[in-house]
């Protein structure tokens, strides 16, 4: 945003809005569907709202695997926003109790990737499990029909996507962000419509003798139909302004 | 395209039917705009008046619709602010502000049609 995070002086309140900005993205990996995007700074804040969107989007369900890089901040939010209250636990029998030691749900499986690099290439993958148990990871690794083992390459195949798709976060360009507002109102563009509007290469199946490109939305069950520009576009919507 | 009207839903936040889709309160009445192209609807609980383009990135646009369709096709594709102004023929600041609208729209839109949450009575598909 507007310029390098080296050349911020976080002491200057014009620089408040410049320098770094990430993209917290929540995507399923089966559907491709992102369920919740928040840009701006990398900080606690951001990933409780991320981890809050993405409890509202799965009707806060606990039988999830999530993964994460090893940010911090990503296992704090995850052990505020996934937290059984404690009337919820001291009212069930012990037997019956769905929480761990950490008062998080017993069914919720989280795991970290780290990746080392040595002159821009990927020499070591280190995962981590930091909530659940090994039995539990075999389950939903077993369960999933896109991927065995623990990874991200899902949101980093959707960053990519994206930094095709977004001018401001194409590489060594002049077409960076220059407004905050802006970057994040694009941001939200790009992302939500390539739900609803990008076909997925490998979303493709076969419908009879035809194959069926399909969007992450129809893979997730919310259409039927890639939606065009237009249609999406032209959908009316009660926005906050108003 | 034109959406059927059980897509829309009254914008006027003093009626009781403000935001609730295919109630059966809305229908079609008149046209506005240049060469009267774009339709205007009425909600019969409220008897508001809107724009088929209110709560749309289109809203108070004065594009032609190609062209605003256009702006959006041209940032979607991955084109710069400017560069889209020169491809389509408008100023730099009306991409912004059209870029800015279809944020909010995006928004809005994405917390409709992915709403999974039972305590949302909206159902996850439209």
């Amino acid at each position: 945003m507007a310029k390098k995070e080296k050349h911020c002086d976080r002491d200057e309140v014009a620089d408040n809005d410049k320098g770094d900005q990430w993209d917290h993205t929540a995507i399923d990996a089966e559907s491709r569907l992102i369920l919740s995007v928040i840009p701006g700074r990398r900080t606690l804040a951001s990933c409780l709202a991320l981890v809050q969107g993405v409890k509202d989007k799965t009707e806060g369900r606990t039988n999830l695997f999530l993964t994460s890089d090893e940010h911090a901040s990503y296992e704090t939010a995850i052990a505020k926003g996934y937290k059984v209250p404690e009337s919820d636990a001291t009212d069930k029998p012990v037997d019956e109790a769905t929480q761990s030691e950490d008062n998080l749900p017993s069914d919720l499986c989280y795991a970290t990737v780290r990746k080392t690099r040595k002159q821009g290439r990927v020499i070591e993958v280190v995962t981590a499990l930091v909530v659940g148990v090994i039995s539990l990871l075999a389950r939903y690794l077993k369960r999933s029909s896109v991927s065995d083992t623990i990874n991200t390459s899902f949101v980093e195949r959707q960053n990519g996507t994206d930094r095709c798709q977004n001018s401001r976060k194409k590489r060594k360009t002049y077409g960076f962000s220059k407004k905050l507002d802006v970057h994040q109102a694009m941001t939200y563009f790009t992302l939500y419509r390539y739900n609803f509007c990008w076909p997925v290469r490998t979303l493709t199946v076969q419908n009879g003798l035809q194959k069926m490109k399909r969007t992450p939305a129809m893979a997730a069950g919310l259409t039927d139909h890639i939606w065009s520009i237009e249609e999406w576009v032209t959908y009316p919507m009660i926005m906050g302004s108003q | 395209m034109c959406h059927p009207i059980e897509h829309f839903c009254c914008q006027n936040p003093d009626c009781p039917a403000y935001g609730l889709r295919d109630q059966g309160n809305l229908r079609y009445q008149g046209y506005s705009g240049h060469k009267k192209q774009i339709r205007m609807i009425r909600c019969r609980t409220c008897q508001a008046r809107f724009s088929e383009r209110k709560g749309t990135p289109l809203e108070h646009c004065r594009l032609s619709k190609a062209k605003a369709l256009s702006v959006l096709a041209h940032l979607r594709e991955g084109c710069g602010t400017r560069s889209t102004g020169r491809l389509v023929g408008v100023s730099k600041d009306t991409v912004t502000r059209m870029a800015r609208k279809a944020g909010q729209h995006a928004e809005a839109s994405h917390a409709k049609h992915v709403a999974f949450s039972p305590s949302d009575p909206r159902s996850p598909a439209r």
